[in-house]
């Protein structure tokens, strides 16, 4: 397919991220679809994807399939005025980046992250609302888990799906072209 | 050319400046330093509407208790109020002579008796949902225009707790319309003010003064900051230097400047126009500009009750309200006035949402809690005064931002009285939905709600900023709007009196500064 520049600038606002299809050409896809496709991400690394990824299936198990990764992947990357992340409100400066990576990386440090439902996640969510665990950089470990927590809820239960999920009404004015 | 009006901001206040002035005959260029905002960007969502706060250079945020800027302020045209709740509460009387009754803070150089004609304007031209009688707490006033908003399933069950509790409520007075108004629809509940209101049933600035003024010929540049104001001899602002969409600097001469920017983003200007004229900043030759910055005090107080709430439903802001113990001295062992906010809409998820009420639980044990609140939780919010401290302050960073101009740091802590009226608040909320008969009560720690002050009005040239009309001490041409000139800001949420405000400085500078402009 032929990508334009209009396409380019339009549709990475509404939430589609750009991803390689077969036979060498492009396509716009939603978070969730390219999650499953198992796409690169923008900035974040396969290892920071993973912790990420573990992180917010412990505390909003649909979060994972909801796409997280690909948001907070995609609006770290983009300008800041552009970013959907509940970050915003928290006062944290700009580039994002720079908030989500030392953090993942600290935990990257402890080595591969459990699987979904293993008990080391309990112990990690207390390590995060307490100074972080040993080696700990980054932000401070409460408001990183803060600011993943308000993520993984947003895809969880803050779309259209999410709310399906919990059996409420989405009774919008203006639908959301995309969940973000 | 030169403007007869720049005005610097394309909020609340902007927007009814510029219409009132436009409408008047005057040349008005709005200068608004985020993006064009339209209704199709107040998108049902809460992630979407995150596009709708502030998205400038990071203003840093701290001291003992930091008050959320990111979270208060807004970006683009409409400014903070596309994503306000519309709830619109008079202050009382006593709101303006606390230093006088009390001997404590400053008193404002208007009293309720100047503010209330405009208040009575407002609330017919923008049209307000409420019961007068109901408010028996309410200041003398004419009464709403429209019936008040239904309490819906959860503002009922809550609306028995607290007659249970011998709290009296009355219905909120809303700036959402309840039947159809001015042209515009009746709200139908849906729970999305805050992502802003597309069918403009709640009145933001595109509701009403926005495309006023764009009717009346104003001009409103929008992704266009003001930078710098330039004077080249003392007592008048010449200009204001801008950073224009294409990132350029440039200038606008201007016979009147008025500054309708965010609490931070005024003192922020004055500062950065510091010159040899004015060394300290333009109208801080008192070292004013920028201290005394306040907020409310704020705690949410969350049940579940029995009956199903539908918490989900209704509008952001309240539709019950209580100022029974608003009086100064009402708390015993604390200073200032309080208010509840009862049964606002809430959905599951952002930062204000259900789940964010309980960080103890992940897992399946949230989802579970979820299921359950989503349809049986009731809440309430519990705002309280803080009275203003010099040492709560706006001022600059050392760094240069993207605008080319220093950056802002917003300095806060809260008194100690006002966190004893969150004491307050959160115990005697937590005792009315108990006694209501929620099974399951949770409650936040302190939060602020608002930003007001900073660049207050006063008699007084040497503590304060500006005068009544809020024109800045010893600038002829220079004048200030907004919740910046609260002096003191009892407990209610600020908009109406803002709107007041700006329409009583509208009526001086058309009625009385005709000067300015080089005609009768």
């Amino acid at each position: 397919m032929s990508v334009t520049r209009r396409e380019v600038i339009g549709r990475p606002a509404a939430g589609l991220v750009l991803v390689p299809l077969s036979g060498g050409l492009l396509g716009w896809l939603s978070p969730a679809d390219a999650a499953v496709r198992g796409e690169t991400f923008r900035t974040l690394t396969a290892t920071e994807a993973a912790w990420l990824a573990g992180l917010g299936e412990a505390i909003a198990p649909p979060s994972r399939a909801g796409g997280l990764v690909r948001f907070v992947d995609h609006h770290i990357t983009v300008p800041a005025a552009d970013s959907l992340l509940a970050l915003r409100y928290l006062d944290v400066a700009p580039p994002y980046a720079n908030f989500y990576r030392p953090a993942l990386a600290a935990l990257a440090r402890r080595g591969a992250p459990p699987p979904a439902g293993d008990p080391r996640w309990t112990a990690i969510l207390g390590d995060l609302a307490g100074s972080g665990g040993a080696g700990w950089s980054g932000p401070p470990a409460p408001l990183f888990l803060f600011a993943v927590r308000l993520d993984a809820i947003d895809i969880a239960y803050g779309t259209r799906a999410g709310f399906a999920r919990l059996g409420v009404e989405y009774l919008p004015h203006i639908e959301p072209e995309t969940d973000w | 050319m030169t403007v007869d009006v720049a005005i610097v901001g394309g909020g609340a206040s902007g927007a009814l400046l510029a219409a009132r002035l436009a409408e008047a005959g005057r040349s008005v260029t709005v200068f608004e330093a985020g993006p064009r905002r339209e209704a199709g960007d107040m998108i049902s969502s809460q992630i979407w509407s995150r596009r709708l706060r502030w998205g400038g250079p990071p203003v840093a945020t701290t001291g003992a208790n930091p008050i959320g800027f990111g979270f208060n302020a807004g970006w683009g045209t409409g400014g903070a109020a596309l994503h306000h709740y519309g709830t619109w509460p008079r202050l009382h009387p006593a709101d303006f002579t606390v230093a006088r009754d009390h001997r404590r803070a400053r008193d404002w150089p208007i009293g309720y008796d100047d503010l209330r004609p405009y208040y009575d304007r407002i609330q017919a031209e923008v049209g307000l949902s409420g019961d007068a009688a109901a408010e028996t707490w309410r200041p003398l006033g004419a009464a709403y225009p429209m019936p008040p908003l239904p309490p819906l399933k959860q503002g009922e069950v809550l609306a028995r707790a607290f007659a249970a509790a011998g709290i009296r409520t009355a219905p909120a007075p809303m700036a959402i319309n309840s039947v159809e108004f001015g042209g515009r629809p009746a709200c139908q509940y849906d729970g999305w003010c805050d992502a802003g209101c597309p069918i403009m049933a709640l009145a933001n600035p595109w509701a009403l003064y926005l495309p006023r003024a764009e009717t009346a010929g104003a001009r409103i540049l929008s992704d266009t900051p003001v930078t710098r104001l330039l004077a080249t001899r003392a007592g008048r602002i010449d200009a204001v230097e801008y950073r224009g969409a294409d990132g350029r600097r440039a200038v606008q001469a201007a016979r009147l400047v008025i500054l309708c920017g965010s609490v931070v983003g005024n003192p922020a200007l004055l500062l950065n126009s510091a010159s040899a004229l004015y060394p300290a900043g333009v109208g801080n030759d008192h070292d004013q500009v920028g201290r005394g910055v306040m907020t409310h005090g704020l705690v949410q107080v969350l049940g579940l009750f029995p009956d199903e709430t539908e918490p989900h439903r209704g509008v952001v802001g309240a539709h019950l309200i209580s100022h029974d113990a608003y009086a100064k001295t009402a708390t015993p062992g604390a200073f200032g006035s309080r208010q509840w906010l009862i049964a606002p809409s809430i959905k599951p998820n952002d930062i204000a949402g259900l789940a964010a009420a309980r960080l103890d639980l992940n897992g399946a044990a949230l989802d579970a809690w979820l299921r359950r609140a989503v349809r049986h939780a009731a809440n309430i919010i519990g705002m309280c005064e803080a009275l203003p401290d010099p040492a709560n302050r706006v001022e600059l960073s050392a760094e240069t931002n993207a605008w080319g101009v220093r950056g802002a740091r917003l300095v806060h802590r809260f008194s100690d009285d006002a966190k004893r009226l969150y004491a307050a608040l959160r115990d005697e909320g937590q005792s009315v939905l108990k006694g209501g008969g929620a099974t399951d009560i949770w409650t936040t720690p302190m939060n602020s709600a608002h930003l007001m002050g900073g660049t207050a009005m006063g008699t007084d040239a040497g503590a304060s900023v500006t005068d009544a009309t809020g024109r800045v001490h010893g600038i002829d041409n220079l004048y200030i709007a907004g919740p910046g000139l609260f002096p003191t800001a009892g407990a209610v949420n600020p908009t109406f009196t803002v709107h007041a405000l700006a329409l009583k400085t509208s009526d001086h500078l058309i009625d009385q500064r005709s000067d300015l402009f080089g005609r009768a």
